[in-house]
């Protein structure tokens, strides 16, 4: 029960929107955003060779399989937009973000979780349903996993916040946009 | 931490092994590359004391992998492999490791309380 300083919130021994936990995260994003943009250039033939240091052919196999354009845009472009969207909300507010920014808390943690719920997938996809490996797909999804167990922990910290001061009868929704005064 | 590290190299083997010993050409080898990821994924989710619930998510895959060779044909050896890695990732899965939601103003089952 020590390092509690008055930023963190209420019977939490650390601060999850501490810089220090969270800078982590956003520099994982930002990992993530170069490799999803390189492999995006490749998919849009901007460059005409994709770098694979392990499975020969893989890469361009599954870079250019009918599944990695079953979206409007390619799975690489929007892995990249996800990895934006993620280092994004991963920067905006300060250390208490948790209680003065909900939305931003809880709009991080859904696009922490759902962009990794699909690199999941598409990894899972790419021996079963194409029968190639890629390295650097491989290499984003553990980017995406890694970020996901750090960011949940903040997200936790803002919904706790939401229900404890809706159960005091205060309005989830003027909560949730930071817009009811710290308490006295 | 420990028993999240050894589904995470299980989960890395079934993702390898149709490739290493052979049987790529098989529902065997589908079924490990769809557990091998998922098993991977909710243990590594894990290691982090906020989200160790997510452990339990290796428990029905682990019993799958070691009772599919009941619906799935496997070659003989891949059998005995599926079975003792299933139960290994199921009983990793019950470790639950220094978990205090104390630290973390109680968890997420304050949530629906």
């Amino acid at each position: 029960m020590s390092n509690r300083d008055t930023h963190n919130p209420p019977g939490w021994d650390d601060n999850p929107s501490s810089w220090s936990q969270r800078l982590p995260i956003v520099v994982l994003a930002l990992i993530g955003l170069v490799i999803a943009g390189y492999l995006t250039l490749y998919q849009y033939e901007v460059i005409g060779t994709v770098w694979e240091p392990f499975f020969g052919d893989g890469s361009r196999k599954v870079l250019t399989s009918s599944l990695s354009h079953m979206f409007p845009i390619s799975d690489a472009a929007l892995g990249a937009l996800g990895y934006l969207v993620d280092a994004v909300t991963g920067i905006i507010g300060g250390r208490e973000r948790w209680r003065k920014m909900p939305w931003i808390v809880i709009l991080f943690g859904l696009a922490v979780g759902p962009l990794g719920a699909v690199s999941i997938g598409l990894v899972i996809s790419q021996p079963v349903l194409v029968g190639e490996w890629c390295t650097l797909c491989m290499t984003t999804a553990v980017i995406s996993l890694l970020m996901i167990g750090p960011a949940m922990d903040e997200f936790l910290a803002s919904v706790q916040y939401l229900k404890r001061e809706h159960q005091r009868g205060r309005s989830t929704w003027r909560l949730f946009w930071g817009m009811e005064p710290a308490k006295a | 931490m420990w028993a999240r590290f050894v589904n995470t190299i299980l989960g890395i083997w079934l993702m390898a092994a149709p490739a290493v010993l052979g049987y790529t050409d098989s529902a065997a080898a589908i079924n490990h590359r769809i557990i091998g990821p998922l098993v991977i994924s909710a243990a590594v989710v894990a290691i982090w004391e906020e989200t160790r619930p997510v452990r339990w998510v290796n428990l029905p895959l682990g019993l799958w992998l070691a009772i599919s060779p009941i619906f799935i044909s496997y070659p003989e050896i891949v059998t005995l492999m599926s079975v003792i890695i299933g139960l290994v990732i199921a009983a990793c899965s019950l470790v639950q490791g220094t978990y205090r939601p104390e630290t973390f103003g109680g968890g997420w089952s304050v949530l629906w309380k």
